[in-house]
């Protein structure tokens, strides 16, 4: 019943977003519509770090208690996560065209994106290849904890190296300095997109439950 | 720098198909496993048929008393039938 909700939740939020995105946020002035991927693209990334990190905590907490649950939830976050990633890498591949000139750079943000994408597919195919569920669960939560030292060095990847990318816009220290309409548009769209991954763990981890059921 | 719809759709087109495809998985996998806890459980390998003989008419009882007809590849006789020595 709660996922049904936070589905249609994140359906309507998603749809504002839309709106917001579309017709409320301006032309922004240097880069034109182009600039309008960013609403896609930022809150993808967001949901991709929070779902990573998700795996990281869920991992430790099974790694201390043994619990399936937490097991559970690591997996659908990693699963939820590597979707977002390929996401960001996908919108910020067709940005980055008309904007740099080039589909792809092997440049800081991009390369650790990168890593960070490879390294939860890995954690994926890990839990797929054991067939020990006990031994998968214990594999998995290790390489899930890992696998988030990553998510700093994306982050701050465009401070410490020089970059194509640029600076980040919001997740930084000090107050954002984009025009409000942006920031607004932005704002609801990280809504929607955390909405929406919200939806897709708890229908995921539902589903885990229900197949551990079956097998038992 | 003029507007480039073309990305912006091909960005919004791409991530909506990633998305609705994920979606249409969990559906998928959702009815699989309610059509498999709807499915009456079955009787592990081993026991009793799953038909009992009272309830079986006289030309299934005669079809179970015949021996099985020989089909497709039967074993060939070993070409010695002592054991070597």
């Amino acid at each position: 019943m709660l996922t049904r909700w936070l589905g249609a939740l994140a359906a309507v939020a998603l749809a504002v977003g839309l709106v917001m995105g579309f017709g409320v946020a301006p032309r922004e002035a240097s880069q034109g519509t182009v600039q309008r991927i960013m609403y896609l693209h930022v809150p993808s990334v967001w949901v991709a770090y929070l779902a990573f990190g998700v795996v990281a905590v869920a991992s430790v907490v099974y790694l201390w208690t043994r619990a399936a649950g937490a097991d559970r939830v690591a997996s659908a976050s990693a699963e939820s996560g590597v979707i977002f990633t390929g996401i960001t890498i996908a919108s910020g591949s067709i940005w980055g065209k008309p904007t740099w000139g080039t589909w792809w750079t092997w440049d800081a943000r991009l390369t650790t994106v990168a890593i960070l994408f490879v390294m939860y597919l890995g954690y994926l195919l890990l839990r797929a290849m054991i067939e020990d569920h006990e031994r998968a669960a214990r594999y998995a939560a290790v390489l899930g904890i890992v696998a988030a030292l990553d998510i700093p060095l994306v982050h701050f990847s465009v401070l410490w190296w020089r970059t194509l990318h640029q600076p980040p816009s919001l997740i930084k220290p000090g107050a954002p300095t984009m025009p409000p309409e942006i920031l607004a548009a932005l704002l609801v769209n990280f809504v929607a997109f955390t909405l929406l991954y919200a939806y897709f763990v708890a229908k995921r981890v539902a589903l885990l439950r229900r197949e551990a059921e079956a097998l038992a | 720098m003029p507007d480039h719809w073309g990305y912006v759709f091909a960005a919004y087109g791409l991530a909506a198909v990633v998305l609705v495809a994920y979606w249409r998985r969990l559906l998928r996998r959702d009815r699989e496993l309610t059509a498999l806890s709807r499915r009456p459980p079955t009787p592990p390998r081993g026991t009793t048929a799953t038909t009992p003989a009272s309830t079986m008419n006289q030309s299934d009882l005669e079809k179970r008393s015949q021996p099985a007809s020989v089909s497709g590849h039967p074993r060939s006789k070993p070409p010695s039938p002592s054991p070597l020595p």
